[in-house]
């Protein structure tokens, strides 16, 4: 089946965010960890901390923003980058089917 | 308020082998009794700025430097740092008992006070902008702000940045610089009217010594100064002086790594750096030449 991974801030809210520029300082208020991330990573916040997104529309809105080099795997970029998050705690990712 | 410089040797040697001596210490209100001769000394020459308290003004920090009720107040001779009666501290030795009161005053600020964010910085201020100097023991941050100083900086502190949880500003704590090692000579050199308190050796910081604020810092202690900028300062022998930019969410990291209490602020702490960074501007500085940095400090207000 066919499916797409949802995106958003963990439902605890307990995550504070504040953006310099392209970076941003993250405060996990749980475990009162302090995280910098810059580049993609700070664009993905900006863009969930409004409201959920999926991976598959940060994948078009950033390939419509931005360049990339040749041969750059956006997508599996952006798994990645987003996987850390998840284990830091940063953000939710759901599986969910694609309509 | 009374200045200590106003009372003699006699009465300081009394108050502090009696009921104590009452200081405003920056925002602090602190009472200090101690026989111990290089403490006595120790206060008088570096706090003569200082206003002296009332029997009825309230203490914060009623802190006693006394050797113990044993063999060691006789033989290898040691002090005990007291804290409303406690000893937090194993005993130093007796040579190094006036340390032993600034560095345990430090610890009482930065346990005790989460109405600031500390961190461990000094502090000097021209133009009502704050810099804030943060650094690990050895960077030179002390010694490059007794030259400041000397200058005409004001100094809030060299040893602890109190950003209030209030209104985000720097608080002053202006007390003697603590310079360690080759960093006397350095200011003795530099700045030969520098007044100095007693000098100890061997510490577990080495040889160790106090420079007098300035009167003026002292007296605007109760001033507080908005955060123009954030200097990670660097010394470096033979190094040209180098200031580089350093990120906002990077500076932010530094700082609350050197922060006393940013885990015990939890939130609020993390608001009041990025507030902090957001207005600072934040670089790290390499330098091994006292004058050039000075030329460049003066130029960041001009």
């Amino acid at each position: 089946m066919l499916s797409d991974t949802y995106l958003s801030l963990p439902y605890t809210n307990q995550i504070c965010c504040r953006f310099f520029g392209d970076e941003c300082a993250l405060f996990h208020g749980l475990n009162g960890q302090t995280h910098c991330i810059d580049g993609l990573g700070t664009e993905i916040f900006k863009k969930i901390i409004d409201q959920p997104t999926s991976l598959q529309r940060l994948y078009e809105q950033f390939s419509a923003d931005f360049e990339f080099p040749d041969g750059f795997d956006l997508l599996a970029h952006l798994q990645q980058l987003t996987a850390e998050y998840r284990q830091l705690g940063l953000l939710d990712m759901q599986e969910q089917p694609l309509c | 308020m009374l200045k200590l410089s106003a009372l003699s040797g006699q009465q300081i040697r009394s108050a502090l082998n009696g009921e104590g001596l009452r200081l405003r210490i920056g925002l602090f209100q602190v009472r200090l009794s101690s026989p111990i001769p290089i403490v006595t000394e120790h206060v008088s020459c570096l706090y003569g700025d200082f206003a002296t308290l009332g029997a009825q003004d309230f203490i914060d920090f009623d802190i006693a430097i006394q050797p113990p009720q044993s063999l060691r107040r006789f033989v290898r001779r040691q002090a005990l740092f007291m804290l409303d009666g406690h000893c937090p501290f194993k005993p130093l030795p007796y040579a190094q008992a006036a340390a032993f009161f600034e560095w345990g005053l430090n610890w009482c600020i930065a346990g005790h006070s989460n109405q600031f964010l500390i961190i461990h910085a000094a502090v000097i201020e021209r133009n009502g902008q704050a810099l804030l100097m943060p650094g690990t023991p050895g960077s030179g941050k002390s010694t490059l702000c007794a030259a400041l100083v000397n200058r005409g900086w004001r100094l809030l502190s060299d040893e602890m940045a109190l950003v209030s949880v209030a209104d985000g500003r720097v608080y002053p704590i202006p007390r003697p610089i603590s310079l360690k090692n080759q960093s006397l000579e350095v200011i003795k050199n530099f700045a030969d009217q520098t007044v100095f308190g007693p000098i100890v050796h061997d510490t577990t910081k080495g040889t160790v010594g106090h420079v007098r604020p300035p009167e003026s810092s002292v007296q605007l202690a109760n001033v507080p100064a908005q955060a123009a900028r954030v200097v990670f300062p660097k010394y470096q022998a033979g190094s040209k002086t180098l200031l580089t930019p350093l990120s906002k969410g990077r500076t932010l990291l530094k700082l609350a790594e050197n922060s006393f209490n940013y885990a015990t602020l939890g939130l609020t702490g993390f608001q009041l750096l990025a507030d902090l960074c957001d207005q600072a501007t934040c670089n790290d500085l390499v330098y091994s030449n006292l004058d050039e940095a000075i030329t460049l400090f003066d130029g960041f207000i001009a």
